[in-house]
């Protein structure tokens, strides 16, 4: 299978899936050369980039062919910094077309949110 | 009116660098209203780098790329190229974005950036994407924030109240 193009170098470790969530886990590395642009002397995590954790997140968690297609209401709450290690848990609502996902995603160890994020993804055949 | 800004005049007004800094060019700006930019996606970008048959552009680079514009639009009367002088730009709030279609290698992406309203140091932008005319992106409202260096770390640190 054909790698999906991703900005992201460090894949998330999923760590349940259930038809009803999913959650995943990342360090985030503080040598990963986004973070040399974004932005130099301070990095922080590209908001982004939490789309596509996320992402990665539902699409390890869940059976086949998805389409992002919408982002719903995202607050950006606290930034993320290199070496933070985030969980990702996602809400899945999942009606057979369309997949919706409510996910939060906090600094483990620090009870810090770092964002909340609605996305929808068409299911198509593959 | 103002005519067209370069990736050098972008680094001047924003602080997004290599491998990160996803706007080309400035085409036009009404400062206070509307700007419209170009972004140019090509294989060669690091999210390819191992890429056998998806070509796709991760929507949320897309979506990055559409932010900065909206960055330059929102901070045009006030360039914040260096964070560690300046102040952090940082995207707060995203209601609602639509993906119509996918970018590929080769396509030139035009942005375009509203400015709905600015109180203080918050802008509220929406806008749209094209690529080749058609609908790529639509983003209904976006709000970002400058914040002070000193406030994001002092808000990095675990709560100590509620």
């Amino acid at each position: 299978m054909s790698p999906r193009p991703t900005p992201v170098r460090t894949a998330v470790t999923l760590e349940h899936a259930t038809a009803a969530a999913v959650s995943g886990t990342v360090e985030l590395a503080a040598d990963d050369p986004m973070f040399t642009g974004h932005y130099p002397g301070f990095p922080v995590l590209p908001g982004a980039y939490l789309v596509e954790l996320v992402d990665q997140t539902v699409r390890a968690g869940t059976q086949g062919e998805l389409t992002l297609t919408e982002l719903g209401r995202c607050r950006f709450r606290s930034p993320a910094r290199p070496g933070d290690r985030l969980a990702i848990g996602c809400g899945l609502d999942d009606s057979g077309d369309l997949l919706r996902v409510r996910a939060e995603v906090e600094v483990r160890g620090e009870d810090r949110v770092v964002a909340d994020l609605r996305m929808s993804y068409a299911r198509t055949e593959s | 009116m103002t005519g067209a800004l370069g990736t050098a005049g972008i680094v001047r007004l924003i602080p997004h660098r290599y491998p990160i800094l996803l706007l080309d060019r400035v085409l036009t700006v009404v400062p206070g209203k509307e700007l419209t930019g170009l972004k140019a996606v090509t294989c060669a970008e690091p999210c390819f780098r191992d890429a056998v048959e998806d070509y796709r552009y991760p929507p949320s680079l897309l979506l990055e790329s559409w932010a900065q514009a909206a960055v330059v639009l929102a901070t045009w009367g006030q360039p914040n190229p260096d964070v560690l002088v300046g102040k952090l730009e940082l995207a707060a709030v995203l209601n609602g974005a639509r993906f119509h279609r996918p970018a590929v290698p080769g396509d030139v992406i035009e942005h375009h950036v509203v400015l709905q309203k600015q109180l203080g140091e918050t802008s509220v932008v929406a806008g749209h994407s094209l690529i080749d005319g058609e609908l790529a992106l639509e983003i209904e409202q976006f709000v970002l924030a400058m914040r002070e260096l000193g406030d994001v770390l002092a808000g990095a640190q675990p709560a100590t109240a509620t």
